[in-house]
């Protein structure tokens, strides 16, 4: 348990300026649920255009993607994370005065991977797993 | 189930090719055990009556008879009907009725023949019936639109077909027939030598070579199609000769002079026929151009009209051996006024019409009699116009929905019906399927699809998208053939178009999806006075139930072409 509070504290260490402050850790935390929580909201959105799409697709044509579309959909998707993040960032007052530059890319990396795990899954477990699989 | 079409003549062969063309189409003569429209079980031949051996109609016929079966070897079953062959190298079975026991078949005329041929000399007797040039004329081109000429041509070499060691194998075919149930139908000319002349006589024959003993026969049917004239051709290049005058060779040069040196536009039909021999076949074209042997056009309407007298009074009312009648139906097809040929010919090779409307009438008509439909009514033959107020004029130029309707059972078959639902299944292979994507990836085309889920099923889908473009490509060119004015005649330049238009990349929107707000009749597919509402979507569903053996192509086309023809509808202009 203390290893991984040391883990979590050590991870947490690089998202934020300086660990001089009282509080540091409980904003590096929220940094980083605020970016699953992007991710997961992007991805939501990314699957509702596509289903979206695909009920408004007027032929066979239309409504088949290949796996290269699937592809371009989720990378798409990776655009409003990174506005999301940024938003977050500069608009919390703690997030922009504790979390580093550095911290702000580390989160956006983490959000578009949680968020690229997030549209996987769901594919992998509806019937949309033709498309990508 | 045999089925045999006895083309007779250079007509009753255009005929034949247009059936076949239909067949390629997609015209359905049966229903299978699912209620399937199709082509199931038995076989089509396709024997030509013909002294013309060269004629362009024969050789027209057996590259058509090529094409089709490229087509059915990349489909499969189901699609179309199985096409007997003589044998790999020879599709047609020739009936040279010049070919008779015992004679020599260089220079045949009727002189020779009625000589040497039967078991009597007639020779005593011909100058009661024949002019000289009639007895010497070589007959090896056809009749010259004399059936007198070629009756008793007909009658000996039907006699032949049954006796002699020399028909041997005709024999055996006879013979072997007789254990089958058999569809003959013969098809020829009212107006033509060979077809006036071929059509009673082979009637009569098969008639009564169908008996077995005296109380039994052989389950044949026997029909006749009777073309009344619905083309003329072009008069002479040249007069014949006057009363007196011989024949020279200071006049052949002459003549032959004028074939060669000849530039005008509206000689150059004749020309281009001339062209097309060889030495010896240019000579006998002049004399037999001198003798008045050759179509005349203002006599085919008389001619066919003797013709018809001929069939009611000595045919019709005539009985077989076993006391039935010759045929068992008739069909007469005609236009009220022909329509005019720009080619000229006198028989052989350069003898090759473009394809009329009123074959491809002919033809559904054999395929009525082949899909077993009787007309209704006892033994009474029915005269049945083909359709109601039909102006002479507008018949110059038909529309598809002029063609005759038959049955499949209790089921109407409507020509123009079944064009629009080939064109919609044609449009789908091309333009609706995403064959480069990857089928596991397919929505909405569920049936296809499961075809192509197993361990090299991308491979397959590869070569099967292939075989689709092909098969669709061909069937479009084969829907060319019969209504491509420039190809063809008789038909309205607007059918193409349509077709076209169906077949296309521009009939994807109207078989989109339909939203609230559309418009149905806006998102109808039109043909003439048919139309259907489909969507691709509609069409992605149609599929045969799944099952362990593979579907063949045909199968799965012909699957989606019956649910497509039962959702076309027609709504009168």
């Amino acid at each position: 348990m203390s290893l991984l509070l040391l883990l979590e504290s050590n991870v947490l260490k690089t998202f934020v300026n300086s660990t001089d402050d009282s509080g540091w850790e409980d904003t590096a935390l929220n940094w980083l649920i605020v970016a699953i929580v992007v991710s997961a909201v992007c991805a939501i959105g990314m699957l509702l255009v596509k289903w979206l799409k695909k009920q408004q697709a007027r032929n066979i044509i239309q409504k088949t993607w290949s796996a290269s579309e699937t592809v371009a959909l989720m990378l798409i998707g990776l655009g409003p994370v990174l506005l999301g993040l940024l938003v977050a960032w500069y608009m919390t007052r703690n997030f922009f005065n504790y979390v580093s530059v550095s911290g702000l890319f580390k989160g956006i990396v983490i959000s578009w991977i949680s968020y690229l795990l997030f549209m996987s899954v769901s594919h992998l477990l509806s019937p949309w797993r033709r498309d990508l699989f | 189930m045999r089925n045999i079409f006895i083309a007779i003549g250079g007509s009753g062969t255009r005929v034949a090719e247009s059936l076949l063309r239909l067949l390629a189409i997609g015209f359905p003569i049966n229903k299978d055990n699912n209620d399937l429209l199709g082509s199931v079980g038995g076989t089509l031949e396709f024997w030509v009556v013909d002294p013309d051996i060269d004629s362009g109609a024969t050789s027209e016929l057996r590259i058509c008879i090529s094409e089709y079966q490229s087509l059915k070897r990349l489909l499969g079953e189901k699609w179309s009907i199985e096409i007997r062959t003589v044998s790999e190298k020879e599709p047609v079975r020739i009936l040279n009725p010049l070919n008779l026991p015992g004679i020599n078949n260089q220079g045949k005329t009727l002189r020779s023949l009625l000589s040497l041929g039967g078991t009597q000399p007639a020779e005593p007797f011909l100058g009661l019936f024949y002019t000289p040039e009639e007895l010497d004329i070589e007959i090896n081109r056809g009749f010259y639109q004399k059936p007198f000429i070629g009756a008793p041509v007909m009658a000996m070499f039907a006699d032949s077909l049954t006796k002699g060691r020399e028909s041997g194998d005709q024999q055996d075919l006879f013979n072997q027939l007789k254990t089958q149930k058999v569809n003959f139908f013969l098809c020829g000319s009212l107006h033509g030598g060979t077809g006036a002349s071929g059509l009673p006589v082979m009637g009569q024959f098969l008639r009564n070579a169908r008996k077995l003993s005296e109380e039994k026969h052989a389950d044949w049917q026997i029909s006749a199609c009777l073309l009344a004239p619905y083309c003329l051709p072009l008069g002479p290049p040249f007069d014949p000769l006057k009363q007196g005058e011989q024949i020279t060779d200071e006049l052949i040069k002459q003549k032959a002079s004028w074939f060669e040196f000849t530039n005008n536009e509206g000689e150059k039909p004749y020309k281009e026929a001339y062209d097309s021999l060889g030495e010896k076949e240019k000579e006998q074209l002049i004399k037999q151009i001198l003798l008045g042997f050759y179509a005349k056009p203002d006599e085919i309407v008389s001619r066919a009209h003797q013709g018809v007298l001929y069939f009611q009074n000595n045919v019709l009312k005539q009985k077989g051996t076993d006391a039935s009648a010759v045929f068992d139906e008739v069909y007469v097809v005609s236009k009220p006024r022909p329509t005019q040929l720009k080619k000229w010919s006198n028989g052989g090779k350069s003898q090759s019409n473009p394809l009329d409307s009123a074959e491809m009438a002919a033809a559904v008509a054999s395929l009525n009699y082949f899909s077993g439909s009787n007309v209704e009514g006892s033994n009474d033959y029915v005269v049945g116009a083909s359709t109601k107020e039909r102006e002479a004029d507008r018949l110059q130029s038909m529309h598809l929905y002029d063609l005759p309707h038959y049955n499949i059972g209790k089921e109407s078959i409507d020509p123009e019906r079944v064009f629009l639902a080939t064109s919609i299944l044609v449009h789908f292979i091309l333009h609706e399927i995403p064959w480069n994507v990857a089928a596991k990836r397919w929505s909405g085309l569920e049936g296809l699809r499961w075809m192509y889920l197993g361990k090299d099923g991308e491979t397959v889908k590869s070569s099967d998208a292939d075989i689709y473009r092909n098969v669709a490509n061909m069937i479009v060119e084969f829907t060319r053939s019969v209504v491509d004015t420039s190809r063809t005649i008789g038909w309205h330049p607007g059918e193409l178009a349509a077709l076209e238009s169906i077949i296309s990349a521009a009939s994807i929107e109207k078989m989109e999806k339909r939203g609230k707000s559309d418009n149905e009749i806006d998102r109808a597919l039109r043909l003439g006075q048919s139309f259907v509402i489909v969507s691709a979507f509609d069409i992605g569903r149609w599929h045969p139930e799944q099952r362990t053996e593979p579907i063949s192509k045909g199968e799965y086309m012909r699957w989606v072409w019956t649910q497509a023809y039962r959702l076309t509808k027609t709504a009168p202009l």
